[in-house]
């Protein structure tokens, strides 16, 4: 699973957090883990607000993940 | 061909053979197979709709979904439907789960609001482990992950590729929705096939949504091998042996581990005892003695590829 982040006034892709850079297409955008695009988020809401962006999950790709964010994902799922 | 006969009123009787049947079978109880394991379900996940009329709610409140009476309006009468969950039947504040679609009186105009939450009616399940649904775990919108035990335990494969038969369907939702686009299917998180994904893509707008699901059904048919398979095992630690754990390995490379906080295992027998009743070890299969100072676990053949489809599957037992 990796995860993107969309900018819902003009539905582009994140492609860099430090300079503050979008893209259209979502090829080129930033692929982040779970993890990463929490800590992503948490960044970008100093410029925008919770309403003028969302995250996208994609199953089909996935990316590296330490043991520990592995956990974190499964306590995630569980009730 | 030999005859056989069934005695009317005398469980447990075993035919070794076919059977052919020229007319009609009529099963009042449930008719399960040990090949296949099948999970039917309806899921619903609407958003909260408030409404003040039985029409406002598709002519019938959906069962298991949570209702708050915003303003009750004298008159109406939902205590035929309503397991309260706070406040008093039939006065304003008051949250129920429903019970049923339709209230004694609901013509008066009182305001109901449901939750929108996902809700999932189980119509059949012979999978043989347990499963649950999660509306989007990791943010986003619009999937839905159903979770097995063996998920939750780091395992592979519990529905693989290869033998799950995963049918959904798009239902007329209630409310306004564009064209929606329905796939279930097994993915690969952090493991082979390890969960079920439903998602909801909304065809219009190109995104996955939430919210548009209607008593939407979900079928799964999962081809089972349970023919027994002996992996062996071996006791790393001295007795005796506290904080019970096992650790599992395919071709040498570890799994996953599982740790418990059962003390005082004084002996193999006593070992075997609390593996086959401990929760987290029985779960796996049954354990014996080997007679040479290991452990032998009978487990079937697709539990085993859980942890190691295509190689040796071995464990230690050790004290945490």
């Amino acid at each position: 699973m990796i995860k993107y982040i969309k900018r819902i006034s003009d539905n582009k892709f994140l492609q860099s957090v430090t300079t503050d850079t979008w893209v259209d297409n979502v090829n080129d955008a930033f692929q982040m883990t779970y993890r990463e695009c929490e800590d992503v988020k948490t960044e970008l809401l100093n410029t925008y607000s919770p309403e003028q962006i969302k995250d996208v999950v994609d199953f089909k790709k996935s990316k590296p993940i330490s043991e520990e964010e592995k956990q974190e994902l499964l306590n995630l799922l569980k009730k | 061909m030999a005859t056989k006969y069934i005695v009317n009123n005398v469980s447990g009787q075993t035919i070794t053979g076919d059977i052919t049947i020229n007319g009609n079978l009529v099963v009042t109880g449930t008719s399960t197979s040990n090949d296949v394991g099948v999970y039917r379900a309806l899921l619903t996940q609407t958003g909260s709709i408030t409404g003040t009329a039985l029409s406002d709610f598709n002519y019938g409140l959906i069962i298991g979904e949570t209702y708050t009476i915003d303003t009750y309006v004298a008159g109406d009468d939902f205590s035929n439907i309503a397991n309260v969950v706070s406040g008093n039947t039939n006065e304003t504040g008051c949250e129920f789960i429903a019970t049923g679609e339709t209230p004694i009186n609901y013509s008066n105009g009182s305001t109901l609001i449901s939750n929108g939450g996902l809700i999932v009616d189980v119509l059949e399940d012979t999978l043989g482990f347990e499963t649950y649904w999660v509306q989007t775990p990791f943010g986003g919108s619009g999937y839905y992950v159903m979770i097995s035990e063996y998920t939750e335990m780091g395992l592979s494969n519990i529905f693989s590729r290869t033998k799950t038969d995963a049918k959904t369907q798009v239902t007329l939702p209630y409310g306004q929705f564009s064209y929606v686009n329905l796939q279930v299917s097994p993915i690969s998180f952090m493991g082979k096939d390890n969960i079920m994904n439903l998602n909801v893509f909304d065809v219009d707008f190109r995104e996955s949504i939430d919210d548009a699901l209607y008593y939407t059904p979900v079928e799964i048919k999962l081809n089972k091998d349970l023919s027994p398979i002996i992996v062996n095992g071996t006791i790393e630690s001295s007795y005796p042996i506290n904080n019970l754990s096992m650790g599992f390995y395919c071709d040498g490379n570890n799994i996953t581990t599982i740790y418990t906080d059962v003390d005082n295992i004084g002996n193999v027998t006593e070992l075997i005892e609390a593996l086959n009743n401990t929760l987290d070890f029985n779960i796996l299969g049954t354990y014996s003695d080997d007679g040479n100072g290991g452990i032998l676990l009978t487990m079937t053949t697709d539990t085993k590829n859980y942890f190691c489809q295509d190689g040796t599957l071995t464990f230690e037992i050790f004290n945490d």
